[in-house]
């Protein structure tokens, strides 16, 4: 021992790490109950963000596939929102003919309204609806979505489609698909074929259009039409038949935007009350609004976050207390400032990364009991969203105890141990 | 033992220091010169508030003198920064004090390896177990240091203080806290360490710890008396 006695040991310091992680963990362990509090907070508050970012994701997720179906590329042209006009002052057929010029070669469909009441006779039930008169091409021009059966064929006379909404309420128990629909116009009653059910097109616009602020006066039309419709072709061959608006689709790699424009412009030019709009444009502001929403709402989990941070704070700034006269006894026994405070900050890591993993695993349950429950889209996890959760979380803490044991680490450990 | 003041382990060279107890001034100590060779035994006494714990510290590098000059082992220690003074704690000191400071949450084993840890050292378990061995303890390894007594607990201080194989081991009161016969066991402990060729810094109320000393210093207002 004498010879060693003179040699003081000059280790390498590989196994440092290890150490630090031992440490660490013992501090862990050690502590069950401070630990467990720890663990509590930050999970509770890890699953709360993380359900919070993944309900607002799912929001925007489910609507980005909603608007969709209202087809991007399709330009309406429909009379000023007046009651008047829609029923008193139509376009003529042939102003569609400029129309199309402006649309540069666009598909497009005609359609007129008209109030109607129809009657089954079987059921003996009655509805009034919107009569919607237009072509076949309209299917393929504005995407529509059908229940059951099919849409209307070209110059399919004595055929109609009815929209979800008028099929339930005449036919609420059977299927109307083959059925006759009596169907009363100004006094003139004609028969129809009953040849498909449609998914109502608007609802998913009506379902946005709040969101949409730039195009607020717009959603005018759309509470005029929620009427339910009834689907029914004419030719519109007659050049002084009379339209109430047209739907165009753009062609393929032509910006719908400046369709809209140049049509609204030329019917400026006529003194025509019409307005024109891209629903592209539409859709991009409803996205618009919908992001500035959920930035508001995002607020939420920054909140959630932020006392988390103070809770931490908190809890750490006692518990690190509680240990003023450990971390002495460590620093005499050797360790340097940095030891310490890096031994806090590895527990505080460990800690913090194990919230995440239970907190993701609650957030996916509290997800799904969400969305069982109470939500009508389901609430979307994104990786890189998830792992901000966890990195402000481990942030937070991080931060949270640095300060606490910077403090701790600076102490003078002869004071601490003469005091304690 | 011969203190050669070329090889001295630790020199002292007009040591002061000085407490700011709010507009008081305390001086703990005054003017300190000691040398101490590799092999001594060195006892300090003197009455409460004396200054011996300060003198202590100071030798155990966990506190800067206020005036004067320390050179451990040739290195003038004022020049060591906070890295520097724990690393010369965590390998060349070990220390032993009154009421023990072990951590109250590890076991023993774990107490003893917490230098040799902080060290990264190889082999930590054995050295450690060896250590407690040593001091008597070879049984109650896994015991935390609340299931055990006074005695034991100041065994597994020494344990660890001498895990790390150190040029010199500071004991502030070591018997302080303990009945007579277990002060005169654990007395018995550094008088094998001393035989073991270990330098020893001892500092006491008890003569009959006192007495061993190779070197016996008395310490009154701050001063070294011969
Ligand atoms: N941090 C401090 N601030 C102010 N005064 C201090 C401080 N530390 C020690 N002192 C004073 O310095 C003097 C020497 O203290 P020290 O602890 O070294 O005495 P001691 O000889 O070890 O006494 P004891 O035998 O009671 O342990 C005392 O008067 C004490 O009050
Ligand atoms: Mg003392």
């Amino acid at each position: 021992m004498s010879s060693e006695a003179k040699q003081p040991i000059r280790v390498p310091r590989r196994g440092a790490i290890g150490a630090a992680v031992t440490f660490a963990r013992r501090g862990l362990t050690r502590r069950p109950l401070q630990t467990a509090l720890l663990l509590f907070v930050l999970t509770i508050s890890l699953a709360g963000t993380m359900t919070i970012m993944a309900v607002l994701s799912g929001i925007k997720a489910q609507m980005f596939r909603d608007l969709q179906r209202v087809g991007l590329d399709v330009v309406n042209i429909q009379m000023t929102p007046n009651m008047q006009n829609l029923l008193l002052s139509p376009l003529m057929m042939e102003d569609t003919k400029w129309m199309l010029n402006a649309a540069e070669g666009g598909k497009l469909a005609p359609f007129r309204v008209d109030m109607a009441v129809g009657a089954d006779l079987v059921e003996s039930r009655s509805g009034e609806f919107l009569l919607l008169t237009t072509t076949h091409q309209w299917g393929g021009i504005a995407p529509l979505e059908l229940v059951e059966g099919r849409f209307l064929e070209v110059n399919e006379k004595d055929a109609c489609v009815l929209d979800e909404q008028v099929a339930d309420r005449i036919y609420p128990d059977r299927s109307a698909v083959g059925e006759n629909l009596f169907v009363s116009v100004e006094g003139r009653i004609q028969v129809f074929e009953i040849v498909g059910v449609l998914k109502d097109p608007f609802a998913i616009r009506k379902k946005f259009d709040e969101l949409d602020f730039a195009g607020a006066a717009r959603s005018t039309i759309n509470r005029i039409l929620e009427f339910k419709s009834v689907y029914i072709t004419g030719d519109f061959s007659e050049p002084h038949e009379s339209v109430h608006g047209a739907v165009v689709k753009v062609p393929e790699g032509v910006d719908a935007r400046k369709v809209a424009r140049a049509i609204q412009k030329a019917t400026d030019e006529r003194d025509l009350p019409t307005v024109a709009w891209a629903r592209r444009e539409w859709v991009e502001n409803v996205m618009k609004g919908a992001d500035l929403t959920t930035q508001v709402a995002s607020l939420l989990w920054v909140v959630v976050l932020f006392v988390t941070g103070i809770m931490i704070l908190t809890i750490s700034l006692v518990a690190i207390r509680e240990r003023y006269r450990e971390l002495a006894i460590r620093r005499t026994e050797g360790a340097y400032r940095l030891q310490i405070v890096g031994q806090l900050l590895l527990e505080n890591i460990l800690l913090s990364a194990l919230s995440g993993c239970l907190a993701l695993g609650i957030a996916q349950w509290a997800g799904e009991i969400l969305e069982a429950r109470y939500l009508s889209w389901a609430p979307t996890f994104l990786w890189h969203e998830m792992t901000l959760a966890l990195g402000l979380g481990i942030g937070i803490g991080a931060l949270a105890t640095v300060i606490p044991a910077y403090r701790a680490a600076s102490l003078d450990p002869v004071e601490v141990l003469r005091q304690n | 033992m011969a203190t050669d003041n070329k090889t001295a382990l630790i020199q002292l060279e007009g040591i002061h220091k000085t407490y700011q107890d709010g507009v008081l001034k305390v001086h703990a100590l005054c003017d300190i010169n000691l040398s101490v060779g590799r092999g001594e035994l060195i006892t300090i006494m003197g009455p409460s508030g004396s200054g011996k714990s300060t003198l202590l510290h100071i030798l155990g590098c966990l506190d800067h003198p206020t005036e004067g000059r320390y050179l451990f082992d040739g290195e003038d220690t004022n020049e060591y920064r906070d890295r520097k003074l724990a690393e010369t704690r965590n390998q060349r000191i070990g220390f032993v004090f009154q009421s023990f400071n072990l951590l109250q949450r590890e076991t023993a084993i774990e107490n003893v390896t917490l230098p040799l840890m902080y060290a990264g050292a190889n082999e930590a378990q054995s050295r450690a177990k060896e250590a407690l061995r040593k001091v008597g303890l070879g049984e109650r390894l896994n015991h935390r240091p609340g299931q055990l007594s006074g005695g034991e607990q100041q065994r597994v201080a020494i344990a660890r203080a001498i895990v790390k194989r150190p040029d010199v081991i500071l004991a502030d009161e070591p018997t302080g806290n303990l009945d007579t016969q277990v002060g005169s066991n654990i007395k018995d402990v550094f008088k094998n360490l001393h035989a073991d060729g270990l330098t020893i810094v001892l500092i006491t109320h008890n003569p009959d710890v006192a007495e061993m000393g190779t070197r016996k210093l008395k310490l009154r207002d701050g001063q070294l008396e011969a």
